[in-house]
């Protein structure tokens, strides 16, 4: 088992891998910026390490800095949270070669995903439904790459394969756009990506964001957790998460869940990690995997009973997978809202000091936060401040609990998005369920013209 | 117990090394905690990564933050670039800007940490050898 962790990461994300720790008896130290000195979370860790100033590149995602925090501090694992360095291969490596455990799969696992075409190529030898694409990278010659997208069938999109986040990417609806949006997009790669790889794919109009997520040990052994549905998005940024996804059919739901368990064994999968896939004309189509933890992880841990923080640590610790597949049985339905520190109408982010914090409670709530009154929320972070997490025998129950909980719950001092997700979790369409991912966007701008 | 009580108790928790002090008389009881409202097991600029600092160096947090010098990175301390070596400076010692002071190993590289200003090394407040984190105050340099 490990005995010591280094977190190398802050907010919710690191008091959740502190709890987790804690309860496996697994000593810990929370690595923190300038800016977080006084977050009440740090008192849980067993030791703190100052890693730097606020600016995250000279902190969190200062290799050196959390390399040597944990090797002062006699840590032997390190666990990356989410965003940050969680996906870079380049420190999974380094902590390996620094003899300690990356909890998280191998570097050339996270290579291999990071890169979407290589990802693409090794899920569709793995049997994963993809997205018809050019088969490589694209050629330079317009006509070839006319060829291509004529084959496919317009509207197709043009991807940068070092790209993510919603950047570098066109779609491209009629022939002559063609040749200006390859010429741009690769410009935007070079620049932003220094590497102006490009790839194409079938373009999906109105698909749903439905992701598997999985647990494997590296050792032979991996199974699925179910599916959730993250469709409703503002800007490429997920806002509300459930599982199980609506109106799925259960043999569709399992087939896939089987294969991409499957394709976790075969490429030798450690840790949790989830495949994201467009649900478009009842078909999956597979986008990307993270290889990560990821931060709408607790409704699949509601509807499964299984603590994934905790699977991640055991495997880390060199286990084998503890869980098979005829042991999972989703129950109930549950339903994540982030919560960020952002003005609802503009989307700006709202930092600044917690006047008053009060948690929804009562049967059925999770909240998972490290806010406290008192405390601040830097502006040099992402947003999200809390996940009120709900859990209903079926749909309708967890909706009615969520409506509450966001009434109950309290946050002054700044601004938030609690306004927004209470008008999303009253919306017609959400209440349906099973809507696409263009939903919000286009929900919020019909509400603007009637105001 | 009158406020003119609490406050000597106050001041003596202050100037002493309890870090927490409770009376009980008849019915009332004081607590009085110098640790901080979040909680924590230590005052910040002390690392809780390190043994606590010998008796003989006196608290950081007591000292005008404008002299101290505070370590750039996370690592370990160290007075010399080797055991053998002559400690860079001494307390007492006259600095000058761009003077080595210390090197700090942070994953088995060795990195020189060069005085910012010109001064006197009124005290060095940590031991060689010890581990620091970012921010930590290294020495107190007087104009």
């Amino acid at each position: 088992m490990l005995s010591k962790v280094l977190i190398a990461n802050r907010g919710e994300i690191a008091l959740r891998i502190l709890r987790a720790c804690r309860e496996l008896g697994i000593g810990t130290v929370a690595a923190y910026s300038e800016a977080d000195r006084d977050q009440s979370y740090l008192s849980l860790a067993d030791q703190t390490v100052c890693i730097g100033p606020a600016p995250a590149d000279k902190s969190y995602l200062n290799m050196t800095a959390l390399l040597s925090a944990a090797d002062i501090a006699g840590a032997d694992g390190i666990h990356p949270g989410y965003g940050f360095l969680s996906e870079s291969d380049t420190f999974a490596d380094l902590v390996e070669k620094a003899g300690l455990t990356f909890i998280g799969p191998r570097a050339e696992t996270i290579r291999l995903m990071g890169d979407k075409i290589s990802a693409k190529l090794s899920m569709r030898e793995a049997g994963v439904p993809c997205i018809p694409d050019s088969g490589g990278p694209l050629p330079d010659s317009v006509s070839e790459a006319a060829d291509i997208a004529a084959r496919l069938g317009y509207p197709i999109i043009i991807k940068a394969s070092a790209g993510g986040g919603g950047r570098g990417m066109r779609v491209v609806c009629r022939p002559e756009e063609l040749a200006k949006k390859i010429s741009s997009t690769r410009q935007e790669a070079k620049l932003a990506f220094a590497d102006d790889t490009l790839y194409m794919e079938k373009y999906l109009e109105y698909p749903r964001h439905i992701e598997y997520q999985v647990l494997g040990d590296g050792q032979g052994h991996a199974i699925h957790l179910g599916e959730r549905d993250c469709s409703m998005q503002r800007r490429n940024q997920k806002l509300v998460e459930e599982s199980p996804a609506p109106h799925l059919p259960d043999d569709q739901r399992l087939k896939m869940g089987r294969i991409v368990a499957e394709a976790c064994v075969r490429i030798g999968y450690r840790g949790a990690g989830t495949f994201e896939f467009l649900y478009e004309n009842n078909e999956f189509h597979f986008i990307e995997m993270n290889t990560r933890l990821q931060v709408e992880h607790p409704v699949t841990e509601w509807v499964t009973g299984v603590d994934l923080v905790k699977q991640q640590l055991l495997i880390g610790s060199g286990h084998c997978l503890e869980l098979d597949q005829s042991m999972i049985h989703p129950q109930g339905h549950a339903i994540e809202c982030r919560i960020n520190a952002e003005d609802p109408k503009t989307v700006f982010p709202s930092a600044g000091r917690i006047t008053n914090f009060h948690s929804p409670g009562g049967p059925g709530i999770r909240v998972d936060s490290y806010m406290s009154r008192g405390c601040l929320v830097p502006a040099q972070y992402d947003s999200l401040v809390a996940k009120l997490v709900v859990y209903g025998h079926d749909r309708q129950s967890a909706i009615a609990r969520m409506q509450t909980a966001l009434k109950e719950m309290k946050i002054e001092g700044i601004k938030t998005n609690i306004p927004l997700q209470q008008h999303i979790l009253s919306d017609p369409g959400y209440l349906k369920g099973g809507m696409n991912i263009h939903y919000l966007e286009q929900m919020l701008k019909a509400g603007d013209r009637t105001v | 117990m009158d406020l003119d009580k609490i406050e000597e108790l106050i001041r003596l928790v202050d100037e002493s090394t309890v870090t927490e002090l409770e009376i009980q008389e008849e019915e009332t009881t004081i607590r009085i905690s110098k640790i901080g409202p979040a909680g924590y097991g230590s005052e910040p600029g002390s690392p809780s990564v390190a043994p606590r600092p010998t008796a003989r160096k006196s608290r950081p947090d007591k000292k005008d933050p404008k002299k101290l010098f505070r370590s750039p990175m996370v690592g370990s301390f160290y007075r010399s670039s080797n055991e053998e070596d002559a400690p860079f400076v001494n307390e007492g010692q006259q600095v000058e800007k761009g003077q080595p002071l210390c090197v700090i190993e942070a994953l088995k590289m060795l990195n020189m940490v060069e005085s910012d200003r010109d001064g006197m090394i009124e005290e060095i407040l940590v031991d060689s050898g010890q581990a620091v984190e970012y921010g930590q105050p290294l020495f107190v340099i007087r104009d």
